[in-house]
């Protein structure tokens, strides 16, 4: 009975609070931002906060519900303030919780990254599975740009980063592993890069994802080309090479032959010798055929011995470069060397960790890679007469 | 008015005046008085000629009788003594109260001056329904019996079917006014006697004047009153009592309705018509499954829907979120204003159907929910998502065999509806947690309401929530008293 | 009235079980400290708690038939025992309010924004006053009821951040000083684990005595276990800095379940179970408050108290821990200290009275027996 009254004392208190609670957004007032662009004007020290938001075109229009794109950008003195300037020129609430993509203009990237990385894992609304990617020049004009398909930019970019693990060109990180690779300072890691070019087709410009971008000590460092991203994706997280699949020239006794591989097992070692540190890389490769120009008999099993000893060497050759590049020219770390000694040598770290930059430039890196062609196609060779 | 028990004299003048002093105001109590020759009567016939069968009162009894007088050989008093103990069943009234009671339960009353006893005899005369197939609990495979409001048409139908001596029974006699009896039911070997005492207490403390339906014993014997739930299961399947006595339980017959009670009854029981008893296996457990789905829905479906496009929205799929934007835009109301409309509505709807003869309601049904439903979505008062929320939680909840369980899912979830407009997912789970703690602490005539659930191992309950193929299901005895 | 019903050993080990399982993974504070090393402080926790549990479950055994609270009043002397028993009424009272508080901090950081604290508290304070209200019966029977959906949903997320986890996150392996391990051990008796000691007003409810202790003990492992399965799984999906930066890594860590490509942030409805699943540590608390309060301030009909009581309660969380730094300050700093009383101290004693004390009461037995 006691119980009874309370509930029902209860309840019709909590009928006067429905609708009041200050959390409630309706759809019918969102405006669903699904990309976001980040900005920064070194001189000016102002930082501008582009969204591209999807909404419905006409309220209480048409029967079927059109949705239109809309960008927009604020600018101010700090992100959040510029986040909260792009209101005066919102009509409805913005909603960030869909918003797959950040892109950072380079210049943000290189001179105001800690701001950016702060922000959004800082803020509830942001996923921390969105993917931030960094635009050649300013990222508000990304936004502004017509897709090539006519599809939504957001839906298009999906497409790309979905499209990466089948030609490894792009590595598109996502803003968890951003937040937990940021504050080290030993390691760097490589995010997409995106940038435009003239379509043939169209009178406009069309978006490109390709490349990467490295980022060492919390800011923008430079660009990566497509090979190196192979590289970086190869010998990274068994979830990203699992899945890739990269295509590949072979030039064998004057054929020229193309296959792509998967990737079976990708395994780094390190490994302490004498307070030296080493490192030895193992990747095992399964080949599929693509095609070739001349005819070659596959029948023989010293013949594919042969080509898959070359196919190895090709490949373990532009490791290897894509290493040098990292180890030489950019001096950062994208593969997590560091972490291994971190995690397996911790004694010998502790003696490393001190000139860890002038240290990692001359470690030494073997790579060795094994090819084994696994599937020849529908057919085995074009006829022999 | 309650007086001392008053006892019959021998002289039936005197009777029959006391008789007719009770049922003073009564046009239709008949007095028939034998006479051998002119004098005083021998004997009188008194009854209620609405009540009983006054053809076969003329044609058996009086005829009998009179037969027998013509043919005498000893006192015209022993003659009709002796007749009337040929007739068969007769009941010895020794006090006037009774034979008042006799009267008012279709029977004939005897008075034969110089024995100060009546003789009852029970000549129903009044119309039943003929056993037709349940009208509620429908089958597609089973027993197509169902009870009637004739009591002992009703107990027929279950004796004939536990041809045992361990089937008990108590009478009993409700109302003060309308003395209607009631009948309890068990099966001495299978019962918990601890719930049996408990049930025999409460059914003994009734106190009401007129009992119409058995709803009202099921009032006033449940543990919880003011609970939502039903805790008393109802009936109008003999073979679903059947099954019920079998696994221990206790059924509750009254005369003049369809409806039996089973006690005590656990919230799974409630949630599963007798049908899966009936159905292969897989298929039956493949339906409790997807019931417990349609209880989960028929509960949180709107409240769901209200949380997650005004509080959640990340938790909604990026594609259906733009569907949704282009459906809700230029929908005037806030999702839980909607929602309250549709859901009320749709229980407006349901009740017109319910009350209007058969075939207006099943046109109203349609034409409302088709035309009330598309006008709605067109006119741009509701959003399309809505309107499947609601109409999918109705037909969810229609689907739990037990009407008033229905109804009390149906009931609960506008206060869910308030909760989570309130708080999102938080409050709904506040509400959830609530109704669990509710369900746990009900009991049904002191057995745990949730019973398998809460039994000692969850492989237990998982035995008792699914069904095993006949050949292994063991009959599993109501859990004792706690 | 459900007062005095009993309840079995089963129920007992399931209560414990959420009782300490529910906050325990909201901050992970002490994994955020000693990160890899954490399990050596989470073993060197759990045990000393369990321990002080067995020292509770001894003093129970020796005398059957009387309530933890009759017990204090048996050694200590009367007066004696009411200090004591109102310092677990105080320690309570700190720890149902900081529950309380992280519950409504949770929802207003990372789901409802806007909400005000007080609003969510008083949801809370509905809630547990009525499950308080239908006593011990009915909570033990409604975690049996919820325990199989939370598992479920553990289960389901936990298949899910596995996938994201590559390398073993607990290497390298004995990186911290011993201090920091121990302090960590400190700081798990504390909050998660110690907690469990107020279970000692309650195992006079429980069927078979004799087989208390294991019913205490695997549950108290077990969700022993689950923390630092919760931990590795974290620190394996999120990677050392961000679990160290997210203010709830488990969350955080939720976050990362999908199905699919379009089926995302499926946490709500993990975390819609896992609210329930607290609520029992703020529900036990005050229920074992109000029996300890019964029996200090001599109240025979303690059902008329449910409602006031849990409104203390509901007033202590609302005008303590402000703000949410207050709360990680007050469980690093003050709460290590304070809780060694109710949680070490007494319970010593408590054993050691009973040990000293078991004789006498043995031979005084024998003296009556004759006589009687």
């Amino acid at each position: 009975m006691n119980s009874i009254k309370k509930l029902l004392i209860a309840f019709s208190l909590l009928s006067l609070l429905a609708g009041c609670s200050p959390d409630v957004r309706e759809i019918s007032d969102t405006a669903l931002v699904m990309s976001i662009g980040v900005d920064y004007d070194k001189e000016n020290k102002k930082y501008t906060f582009t969204t591209y938001c999807i909404l419905p075109a006409m309220p209480g229009g048409d029967k079927t519900g059109k949705l239109s794109e809309w960008v927009a950008s604020g600018s101010g003195e700090s992100f959040l303030d510029a986040a909260k300037n792009l209101r005066s020129r919102a009509g409805k609430s913005l909603i960030f919780q869909h918003a797959k993509f950040f892109i950072v203009g380079e210049e943000a990237a290189r001179y105001s990254f800690y701001e950016i990385v702060d922000f959004l894992s800082r803020n509830r609304q942001i996923r921390i599975t969105s993917y931030l990617i960094v635009s050649e020049g300013k990222a508000a004009d990304k936004l502004q740009v017509k897709s090539d398909s006519g599809d939504l930019i957001s839906n298009e970019l999906l497409g790309k980063v979905r499209n990466e693990k089948e030609w490894g060109k792009s590595i598109t990180m996502i803003i968890r592993d951003i937040v937990n690779l940021f504050p080290s300072q030993y390691r760097g890691y490589v995010t997409s890069r995106l940038s435009t070019a003239q379509s043939k087709s169209k009178p406009h410009e069309i978006l490109i994802l390709k490349g990467g971008a490295v980022f060492y000590k919390g800011k923008f460092i430079d660009w990566l080309d497509g090979n190196d991203t192979i590289t970086v994706h190869l010998l990274s997280k068994k979830s990203r090479w699992k899945e890739l699949e990269i295509a590949e020239v072979i030039h064998f006794q004057s054929l020229k032959l193309s296959v792509f591989y998967h990737v079976s097992n990708s395994v780094i070692h390190s490994s302490f010798v004498q307070g030296t540190p080493k490192m030895n890389i193992d990747i095992q490769l399964n080949a599929t055929m693509g095609n070739m120009d001349h005819n070659l008999n596959l029948n023989r099993r010293e013949v594919i011995l042969q080509l898959e000893q070359a196919a190895a060497r090709q490949m373990a050759a532009k490791i290897q470069k894509s290493i040098d590049h990292f180890q030489k020219g950019l001096k950062v770390d994208v593969l997590g060397f560091s972490d291994r000694f971190i995690q397996y040598h911790p004694k010998g770290w502790t003696m490393l960790k001190k000139d860890w930059d002038a240290v990692y430039p001359t470690i030494p890196v073997q790579v060795h890679v094994s090819v084994k062609i696994e599937q020849l196609g529908m057919i085995q060779s074009m006829g022999v007469e | 008015m309650e007086q001392r028990p008053e006892p019959i004299r021998t002289s039936v003048d005197l009777n029959v005046e006391k008789l007719l002093q009770r049922f003073a105001d009564n046009e239709h109590l008949v007095v028939r008085n034998i006479h051998k020759e002119e004098g005083s009567p021998l004997a009188s016939i008194v009854y209620l000629s609405v009540l009983i069968d006054e053809k076969r009162l003329n044609q058996q009894i009086i005829r009998k009788i009179s037969e027998d007088l013509r043919l005498q050989n000893g006192s015209a008093e022993d003659t009709i003594m002796e007749s009337i103990h040929s007739l068969g069943e007769i009941k010895v009234l020794p006090q006037i109260d009774a034979a008042v009671s006799m009267i008012s339960d279709a029977g004939i009353l005897i008075f034969v001056e110089g024995h100060s006893k009546a003789y009852g005899i029970n000549l129903p005369g009044y119309e039943t329904r003929s056993i037709e197939e349940p009208k509620l609990e429908l089958n597609v495979r089973g027993p197509r019996e169902g009870f009637t409001e004739d009591l002992q048409k009703n107990l027929g139908l279950v004796y004939r079917r536990l041809k045992t001596s361990e089937l008990k029974s108590k009478a009993y006699l409700i109302g003060k006014q309308s003395q209607t009896s009631l009948i309890l039911l068990y099966l001495e070997n299978k019962v918990d006697g601890a719930v049996l005492k408990e049930l025999k207490s409460r059914i003994e403390s009734i106190n009401m004047d007129v009992v119409s339906d058995s709803a009202e014993i099921e009032e006033w014997i449940q543990d919880s009153t003011f609970s939502p739930f039903p805790q008393i299961l109802n009936t109008e399947r003999p073979d679903r009592v059947v099954s019920a006595l079998n696994r221990g339980k206790i059924a509750i017959m009254m005369d003049g309705t369809p409806i039996a009670l089973i006690t005590p009854t656990t919230f799974f029981e409630l949630l599963h018509p007798s049908e899966d008893q009936f159905e292969r296996f897989y298929f039956a457990n493949f339906m409790r499954a997807i019931r417990m789905i349609t209880l989960f829905i028929s509960l949180f479906g709107p409240s769901l829907y209200i949380a997650l496009t005004t509080f959640h929205l990340e938790m909604i799929p990026t594609p259906l979120m733009m569907t949704f934007l282009s459906t809700k835009a230029g929908i005037p109301f806030p999702s839980y204003v909607e929602a309250f409309l549709m859901e009320i509505a749709f229980e407006v709807l349901r009740d017109a159907s319910l009350r209007l003869p058969r075939i207006a309601g099943q046109s109203v049904s349609i034409v409302g929910a088709l035309i009330i439903g598309e006008a709605a979505v067109q006119s741009g008062i509701v959003s399309r998502p809505m309107v499947i929320v609601v109409a999918m939680t109705g037909i969810a909840s229609f689907t739990i065999p037990s009407f008033n369980t229905a109804i009390a899912l149906r009931m609960l979830r506008f206060p869910l509806m308030l909760l989570a407009a309130t708080s999102g997912v938080f409050g709904l789970s506040m509400g959830m947690f609530a109704i669990i703690l509710h369900l746990c602490s009900l009991r049904s005539c002191g057995v745990l309401f949730l019973d398998p659930v809460e039994s000692a191992s969850w492989r237990n309950s998982l035995k008792k929530y699914f069904l095993l193929p006949v050949r292994y299901r063991r009959i599993s005895r109501v859990k004792k008293h706690e | 009235m459900t007062s005095q019903e009993k309840i079995s050993n089963k129920q007992f080990g399931s209560l414990v079980f959420s009782f300490l399982s529910g906050f325990s993974t909201l901050f992970l504070i002490e994994a955020k400290l000693i990160k890899q090393d954490v399990w050596m402080s989470y073993l060197l926790g759990i045990t000393v708690s369990i321990g002080m549990l067995w020292l509770f479950v001894y003093a129970q055994k020796q005398y059957p038939h009387l309530s933890m609270a009759e017990i204090f009043d048996e050694l200590l002397g009367k007066w004696f025992a009411k200090l004591a028993l109102c310092l677990y009424l105080v320690y309570m009272l700190e720890t149902g309010g900081a529950a309380y508080r992280a519950l409504s901090f949770f929802y207003t950081t990372a789901i409802l924004p806007n909400t005000p604290n007080i609003v969510l508290m008083f949801l809370i304070f509905l809630c547990t006053a009525y499950a308080v209200y239908l006593g011990l019966g009915t909570l033990a029977r409604s975690i049996q009821v919820i325990l199989p959906f939370f598992i479920v949903a553990i289960v389901i997320v936990s298949f899910f951040i596995v996938r994201e986890i590559d390398t073993n996150p607990f290497l390298p392996q004995f990186q911290s000083r011993a201090s920091e391990i121990v302090f960590g051990g400190m700081v798990t008796l504390a909050f998660p684990f110690g907690k469990a000691i107020i279970f000692g007003f309650i195992l006079s409810r429980v069927k078979n005595v004799k087989k208390i202790f294991s019913s205490t003990a695997i549950p108290m492992a077990l969700s022993g276990l689950y923390l630092l399965a919760v931990t590795y799984m974290v620190f394996g999906s999120l990677g050392f800095n961000l679990s160290h930066a997210a203010t709830f890594p488990y969350f955080s860590a939720a976050q990362l379940v999908r199905f699919g490509e379009y089926m995302e942030r499926i946490e709500i409805f993990v975390i819609s179970i896992w609210t329930v699943f607290t609520l029992f540590e703020i529900i036990v608390i005050q229920y074992i408050f109000m029996l300890v309060a019964g029996h200090v301030f001599r109240i025979k009909e303690t059902r008329f108290f449910v409602f006031p009581i849990c409104l203390l309660f509901f007033a202590i969380a609302h005008k303590s821990f402000i703000r949410m730094m207050d709360l990680s300050l007050y469980i690093l700093g003050i709460y290590p200290i304070s809780s060694l009383l109710p949680i070490v101290i007494i319970p010593v004693l408590i054993a050691f009275l009973t040990l000293v004390k078991k004789p006498r009461g043995a031979k005084k037995s024998v003296k009556i027996n004759p006589v009687g």
